[in-house]
């Protein structure tokens, strides 16, 4: 039954092949670049919260402007991980729009077995693919994620283990509506677009997913855990955290326009920094990839029942 | 009912939504009879031969196949029937040999150099891809993947529908060539019974979800008399006959009975009359409410 999985799928396999070889060789080659930056100007020694050296500022800021490009691209990569999902789950949906189930339920084997196989072999796909890009995500923006930690969604859509879930939910979301429509291009297409929105509607939950720490300072001082943290606001306030009038701070303003802290700290300014910080990595990631994997049983929980009620 | 029956069904229906595909179903295929399951599109056909090999669940009633119940028990049945699917679906991108890969890894009782020897005796190269070859040769693949399987019962579903007269023709030639071989016992079914005469010794009809007609072919020619006569009411004959089909010209009344021994009355001048006129006489039938003239078990 293996071979006949694999046979089955080849065109789709090749296509996953061909997208993870091209993913590794962006992540490869962009990564050992900024490893080799990152080891020449020796910022390892800026990884630190509690003893940095002063040059550290400087030369991580330098770095993560030289980087940003790459670094903002981490959130685009998010689509490979529905692209994988797509493919894992269009031979599945093809043998039900091309009726050739009907042939593979009459061998010898049951239909119950042909689904287990072929779901089975789904999940293999997603944890083997996704976990090829976790790795190489994870080595490749490693000196980012040490600079400025991988808490913010750039790193963390592609690092711990939400891209599995997200490669799954993505494969369940086109096995479903396949299986209802028996259409493989809109299964694709819709497949994918569901895919992309609910992408976009948890990231945008996803600070609310665990509370995230708020904190209200003077204004020299930046809160303890910010080092690292995934910074969600940071602006001018008073001391309970109420918005000030913006006239205040306008007020403060040199005339080299920089702010002066003393005024702000006269007019009683403080700051009110919203952030998740570094130690949430690993509790998110599990309330994500919880979030997507009931999704993803939900919507195989569908086609099964689908196919014993509707097409078996 | 005995044993030897391939398949069997008891009050079978089925069900989709409001609309009843096949409805009170009770039958049964001999073991070893090649059987003709005849109807017009919608009919049911597929529906039945669908539960048969536990693609489909029953609504009401039961069905066996070999003697097991094709959907609480499918590995007591799916390794011993053989199933060519309407319009024989195929993996297009496969190669012949690939295709036969297939077979050989789903099938314990696989017959990898019976289907070779059947594929080089069709002409066919194994390396050619299947979406390359014509309607005719899929056709013969597909029936040649079944009959790979050694089943005991092989069941098609329009396996010649698709194909033009020649292949037609040639596509059951080469059917009644296996089953003589291997001795399996046949359903295949058809809108039209034009070529399946020759080659099936049972018959059923179904008509609008019912079986209307089932039975030997011989015995149901063999009871099927035409009456002609000069023009008179048909149902002094209901009182002997089961009078299938009537029709009154100005003077002269024809009736199609199916005959309950001879047929004695100076009356009527009586003929045979053919398979293929008495099917079309249970077809034109409306099955819910006539339904007690038919389903004759054979």
């Amino acid at each position: 039954m293996s071979w006949v999985v694999w046979r089955q799928g080849r065109s789709e396999n090749v296509l996953i092949g061909a997208l993870l070889a091209a993913l590794a060789a962006l992540l490869l080659l962009t990564g050992a670049h900024m490893h080799s930056v990152f080891d020449g100007n020796q910022l390892s020694l800026c990884t630190n919260a509690s003893h940095r050296p002063a040059s550290c500022a400087l030369l991580s800021s330098a770095f993560e402007s030289q980087f940003n490009t790459l670094n903002q691209l981490g959130s685009w990569l998010g689509l490979t991980s529905g692209l994988l999902g797509v493919l894992l789950a269009t031979p599945i949906v093809l043998e039900l729009d091309q009726g050739t189930y009907r042939l593979a339920w009459t061998q010898s084997i049951t239909p119950r077995r042909w689904l287990t196989t072929r779901l089975a072999a789904l999940g293999l796909g997603a944890l083997i693919g996704g976990g090829l890009m976790i790795a190489l995500a994870t080595w490749s923006r490693q000196p980012l994620d040490l600079l400025i930690g991988r808490i913010d969604p750039n790193s963390f859509d592609l690092e711990g283990i939400v891209p599995v879930a997200y490669t799954l939910f993505a494969a369940s979301a086109v096995l479903a509506i396949g299986t209802i429509t028996r259409r493989t291009g809109l299964a694709v297409s819709a497949g994918f677009g569901t895919y992309v929105i609910a992408r976009l509607i948890v990231r945008a939950v996803r600070q609310d997913l665990i509370a995230p720490v708020r904190a209200v300072l003077p204004i020299p001082q930046g809160p303890p855990g910010i080092f690292h943290a995934w910074e969600i606001s940071h602006g001018f306030t008073d001391s309970r955290g109420h918005p000030i009038p913006s006239s205040i701070v306008t007020g403060c303003f040199d005339a080299h326009g920089n702010l002066v802290p003393q005024c702000l700290a006269h007019h009683h300014v403080f700051q009110t920094f919203v952030f998740e910080p570094a130690s949430r990595f690993w509790p998110l990631q599990a309330v994500e990839a919880g979030i997507f994997l009931a999704l993803s049983a939900g919507a195989i929980g569908l086609t099964v029942w689908w196919i014993r009620q509707r097409i078996a | 009912m005995t044993a030897a029956a391939a398949l069997r069904c008891a009050d079978l229906g089925k069900r989709y939504g409001s609309h009843w595909a096949l409805r009170d179903c009770t039958l049964q295929i001999p073991n070893g009879s090649v059987t003709a399951l005849v109807g017009h599109n919608g009919a049911g056909k597929t529906t039945l031969l669908q539960l048969a090999v536990g693609m489909s669940a029953p609504t009401t009633g039961q069905i066996e196949t070999l003697g097991w119940s094709p959907r609480r028990t499918p590995q007591m049945v799916l390794p011993r029937i053989g199933f060519v699917a309407q319009d024989h679906p195929l993996y297009r991108g496969f190669t012949l040999g690939e295709m036969l890969s297939f077979g050989r890894r789903l099938n314990a009782r696989w017959d990898d150099s019976f289907a070779r020897r059947r594929l080089a005796r069709l002409g066919l190269d194994l390396k050619q891809r299947v979406g390359k070859l014509s309607g005719g040769q899929q056709a013969q693949l597909a029936l040649t993947l079944a009959l790979a399987k050694r089943p005991e019962f092989l069941i098609l579903d329009e396996p010649a529908a698709s194909l033009d007269p020649l292949a037609r023709r040639e596509f059951l030639q080469a059917l009644m060539e296996a089953v003589a071989e291997n001795g399996v016992t046949v359903v295949l079914s058809s809108h039209i019974l034009t070529d399946l005469e020759r080659v099936c010794d049972h018959l059923l009809v179904l008509s609008r979800a019912r079986v209307v007609l089932a039975g030997d072919t011989e015995e149901i020619v063999r009871s099927h008399r035409l009456l002609t006569g000069p023009r008179r009411d048909v149902e002094e004959l209901r009182r002997l006959h089961s009078v299938v089909q009537s029709s009154h010209t100005e003077r002269q009344t024809t009736a199609l009975v199916r005959a309950n021994g001879h047929v004695y009355d100076a009356h009527w001048q009586v003929q045979g009359v053919g398979l293929e006129q008495i099917v079309l006489a249970y077809l034109a039938l409306d099955p819910s409410r006539t339904s007690d003239q038919a389903a004759v078990p054979g």
